[in-house]
């Protein structure tokens, strides 16, 4: 879902070590200057094998299942989390627990590639960040796994906190979101410490109840999604993770389901299921300022979100909408919130990736 | 004759019913032969039936292939003999339907739903199925509180010149199939028997299936999916002269299996396993107190155990090991009244009490008071069956921790009536309605975060108006044709929305059901001890979600229900073999509840052939039976992802002394 945070992780980087990798990494990412599509992840619905990749080509037209066109077969089961890096898109798919690292001018698939732990068991991917030529990816066993762009193959793993789930890096580290999900009643406090030069566990954070989703900005701070139990006033909290101090605070004024970065502005959605409200946050990260409670300013509804994503060169903002099984929706809006257009899905459309001519 | 004859079908003759259900039904299947065959046609409510001999003929080793050949039926099957199966009636869900074993209904207050595959066929007299609330009266009050019932009723002995009998079997087929049965009847004095029966069922469950993931087709095999179960049971009957009946059973049932989980894309890992146990005693007393006072009573504790393994390197210690205990202990009196020449009256009193708990951290360990309350009026003459009850329901649950739901009280009432048009003709006309509901299950309401304690009990309201028609045709022996159209609604069903981040349990839906019913059967005597059974059954079923206008799927068919099924048999009978065939066939469904293409799951049509032949020695019999299952090698899922079996082999041998 935070499709675009990799754009300004990629930029930052980009700009600190050029011709980071062989993966032709575009030197002047920071300013593409036009999109020329968009590719949305559809996750799907649990054990349907229904998770597929939709594509928004420059003139509006959509193609339902670009993954499945251009490779003749399905992205397999419950699709989690899609970037791109470099010149290619790297999904990862929970259920199926493959990674499918695909080119990203035209969707083929260059690579699938499955973690094998010691054991011989397959870990389930879950969510990527990338930095310096290597895609990292959080596996549910616990680890965070270094994928080489150019040999498209696991270099390492590093031990993390239980199934961790979001990623990001700043400040020479990588910070995982470590949910615990699966070991009730088990819970989680904590955010892991990767130091991304060794490639080793420096220390664990501790932040409010089930952290699940992480983010940075460019000042290297790091905001942390903590669903609490899902239902009382912590659920859904967003804690800021000092960039130098470690020191954890609450941010105040809102809560979060999931959200995008761009361009140190956060898109935050968050569905008040029991207050049947919906909020559209907008958040200035690097000045702390909350800059509007709604950026959907023209009276558009769009009840129970779960995709968000930013055009990095006009600020149009997707939301992508669905109730799993059926098809989703996907409501376009300026940077000013007006609706300028919406197009259906596959299932439960959750990341956006925005292509460009540069 | 007939009316007599199939008197077990029918409240005012209860009497002397439950009593002569056994040599009833034996007599069916040996003796009546030019006779009209035992009538469900007289029922005011569809009510289809299947007995040893049309088990036997058509050669139906298991429940679910025997439920399948009823229409108006959708049987939901994960394919293998340890996958799950479930029974809904007419759309409206499998938690609607209630399956009782020798009268006592088998719950599970976790699921709300009763796997069938777990009942075994061989010690079985007869299935019937009723939709909406069935004439046969003098019922448990729980027999009233589902929106159809399955009634599994199990073999008594009769013994005329022996004082015990023995059966033993032995099935074994593909895919690692061996299921030795055993069974003992003995006579104990004049007034009392015993029967005893265990038997023991394995199978590797590995069968080969297809796999189509656009250009990539592979062959692949069903890994995980295999069983092994014991099961066993022992009865008492007895007749205490004026004081009544009186019945005893006991059972026990022991199994493990894998849970193969949907085939998933690119990866075949599959590491959940399945542990059960049930035990359960149950008792039976009826007496006929006076010609016009007849009182029942029934008894039931029943214990199940159940552990599931998942083994999954998400969990931080590779695995997940629950196990879950649920006991239920229950009640029922009921007496019948004849209050006049045509006209009975029931009152039935049923209380139990159901408990969970399991090995899971904050379980709120709830205990359900449940106490139903039946009130039936039926007159019943040659021409005319009217009935009307009304069902008084009262729950209270009590938690250790944790919401508990509000008490719930509830009147569900039901009305029909069977009315044959002309005396000298077997041509009724029928109509019924029935307002019933479920209340959530303990899933429903407790599972963790997805449970919802202030879920509603979800509503099923039916109608059905029917014609049926019996009777002799020149050549034929017997022709049963029943035509039924209905409309039911359900409201507030109870469904799992997600809601940002986890799902949740809600009272969101609703779903307006329209279809229609046809059954035919026929014999027809072909040459001397030759003779064709045949039947035929189709059902079209229109159910649409109307739950939500915004919704893509508003006014779209729901999930797994065919718009057109039907089924076709046919039995030949003659002196050296029996041949049978069975063919199923289901159109187009869909796997989610949008009506598109992708979501689309192939028609289909199977096949089975079974060839039988029992010899008879003195006074043993031998019967050899063999089986070929989806002859056409048909690749085909009931439930998407889930793929059943292709073409599969078995063989069974049965001795009785």
């Amino acid at each position: 879902m935070k499709k675009n945070f990799y754009w300004f992780a990629c930029a930052t980087v980009a700009l600190a070590f050029s011709s980071c990798n062989d993966d032709k990494i575009e030197p002047d990412i920071e300013v593409p200057t036009e999109v020329t599509g968009v590719y949305i992840l559809n996750g799907g619905n649990y054990g349907e094998n229904n998770a597929g990749i939709s594509y928004l080509d420059s003139e509006g037209k959509v193609t339902e299942d670009i993954f499945k066109k251009q490779n003749n077969r399905a992205l397999g089961d419950m699709g989690q989390h899609m970037i791109k890096y470099g010149s290619k898109l790297y999904v990862s798919m929970y259920g199926s627990k493959t990674v499918e690292i695909l080119d990203a001018a035209d969707a083929t698939s260059l690579k699938q590639l499955t973690l094998t732990d010691d054991q011989g068991a397959i870990r389930p991917p879950r969510m990527f960040a990338a930095y310096n030529g290597k895609v990292y990816l959080t596996t549910f066993d616990g680890y965070v796994a270094k994928i080489d762009t150019a040999s498209m193959a696991v270099e390492g793993y590093v031990k993390v906190g239980p199934n961790p789930d979001g990623i990001t890096i700043a400040n020479g580290r990588i910070y995982t979101a470590d949910t615990d999900g699966m070991n009730w009643p088990s819970q989680s406090t904590r955010v892991s410490v990767v130091d991304i030069n060794s490639f080793e566990f420096e220390k664990t954070i501790t932040v409010s109840l089930n952290p699940n989703y992480i983010y940075s900005d460019s000042d290297g701070d790091i905001y942390v999604i903590c669903m609490s139990d899902y239902s009382d006033d912590k659920s859904y909290i967003v804690q800021r993770i000092d960039a130098k101090t470690d020191e954890v605070k609450t941010v105040e004024g809102i809560k979060a389901y999931k959200m995008t970065v761009a361009d140190d502005i956060a898109y935050i959605m968050f569905n008040d299921y029991y207050a049947n409200e919906v909020k559209y946050y907008k958040y200035d990260l690097k000045n702390e300022k909350l800059l509007s409670d709604n950026f959907i300013t023209d009276g558009t509804v769009v009840s129970s979100p779960n995709g968000i994503g930013v055009d990095p060169v006009t600020g149009d903002i997707y939301v992508g909408k669905s109730n799993k099984n059926n098809n989703g929706d996907v409501y376009v809006f300026s940077s000013e919130g007006k609706l300028k257009s919406q197009f259906e899905t596959l299932p439960y459309p959750v990341d956006f990736v925005f292509t460009t001519n540069k | 004759m007939s009316g007599l004859f199939c008197a077990w079908l029918f409240p005012f003759a209860a009497l002397f019913a439950q009593v002569d259900t056994t040599t009833c039904h034996q007599l069916s299947g040996v003796e009546v032969v030019g006779k009209v065959r035992p009538s469900t046609t007289r029922e005011s409510t569809p009510l289809q039936v299947m007995d040893k001999a049309g088990i036997e003929r058509l050669g139906v080793q298991d429940l679910s292939e025997a439920v399948k050949r009823f229409s108006g039926v959708t049987v939901q099957d994960y394919g293998g003999i340890g996958g799950l199966k479930t029974v809904s009636v007419r759309s409206l869900g499998a938690k609607h339907t209630a399956v009782s074993y020798d009268g006592v209904t088998v719950t599970d207050a976790q699921s709300g739903q009763v796997d069938i595959s777990r009942f075994s066929l061989d010690n079985v007299d007869m299935i019937s199925l009723s939709i909406g609330q069935a004439d046969d009266i003098f019922q448990t009050a729980r027999m009233y509180a589902s929106a159809g019932a399955l009634s599994i009723k199990t073999s008594r002995p009769v013994f005329t010149d022996r004082s015990y009998h023995l059966k033993a079997q032995v099935k074994a087929g593909s895919f690692g199939l061996a299921n030795p049965y055993l069974r003992y009847e003995q006579k104990l004095g004049k007034k009392w028997y015993t029967s005893w029966h265990g038997d023991y069922l394995r199978a590797d469950g590995n069968y080969p299936f297809t796999l189509v993931n656009g250009n990539l087709i592979e062959k692949k095999k069903r890994y995980n999916s295999d069983i092994e179960s014991w099961r066993t049971e022992l009865n008492f009957t007895g007749d205490l002269g004026k004081f009544g009946t009186l019945s005893m059973k006991g059972y026990y049932f022991d199994s493990h299996r894998g849970l193969p989980g949907s085939v998933i894309f690119y990866n075949d890992y599959s590491g959940e396993r399945l542990w059960d146990r049930n035990a359960f005693a149950q008792i039976h007393y009826e007496n006929h107190i006076t010609e016009k006072f007849t009182f029942q009573a029934q008894a039931k504790y029943n214990y199940s155990w159940m552990r599931h393994l998942d083994v999954d390197n998400k969990y931080e210690s590779g695995r997940q090991d629950d196990r879950y205990t649920q006991k239920e202990y229950y009640l029922s009196i009921s007496g019948l009244y004849s209050l006049a020449d045509h006209l009975s009256l029931v009152v039935a009193e049923d209380y139990f009490i159901n408990s969970l708990d399991n090995t899971i951290p904050e379980c709120p360990f709830p205990k359900r008071y449940t106490s139903l309350t039946a009130l039936a009026i039926q007159y019943k003459d040659p021409r005319l069956t009217a009935t009307t009850s009304l069902l008084g329901t009262y729950i209270i649950e009590n938690v250790e921790r944790g919401d508990r739901p509000s008490d719930r009280k509830r009147l569900s009432p039901a009305v029909s009536l069977s009315w044959r048009v002309l005396s000298d003709h077997n041509f009724r006309l029928r109509a019924s309605y029935k307002d019933i509901f479920r209340v959530p299950t303990f899933n429903d309401l407790y599972y963790l975060r997805i449970g919802n304690t202030n879920l509603k009990p979800e509503r099923a309201t039916q109608y059905n108006v029917g014609m049926t028609w019996s009777g002799l045709l020149p050549f034929i022996n017997y022709l049963n044709v029943s035509v039924d159209g209905y409309y039911n609604r359900v409201s507030d069903k109870i469904v799992a929305i997600p809601t940002m981040f986890i799902w949740k349990m809600m009272n969101m839906g609703e779903v307006s059901i329209g279809g229609i019913d046809v059954n035919l059967s026929t014999e027809v005597p072909l040459w001397k001890n030759i003779s064709l059974t045949g039947q035929i059954s189709y059902s079209w079923q229109h159910a649409i979600d109307i739950t939500d206008e915004t919704e893509k799927n508003y006014r779209d068919q729901i999930p797994y229900t065919p718009k057109h099924s039907g089924n076709f048999s046919a039995a030949l009978q003659m002196p050296w073999i029996n041949i049978s065939y069975l063919l199923t066939v289901v159109g187009d469904r869909y796997a989610s509840p949008q009506n598109i293409e992708r979501n689309l799951i192939d028609r289909y049509a199977e096949q089975t052939v079974s060839l039988n032949r029992t010899f008879t020695f003195g006074s043993c019999s031998l019967r050899l039976q063999f089986d070929i299952i989806n002859i056409g090698n048909i690749n085909y899922d009931v439930v998407k992802y889930y793929p059943m079996p292709g073409r599969s082999f078995r063989g069974g041998l049965v001795f009785i002394y």
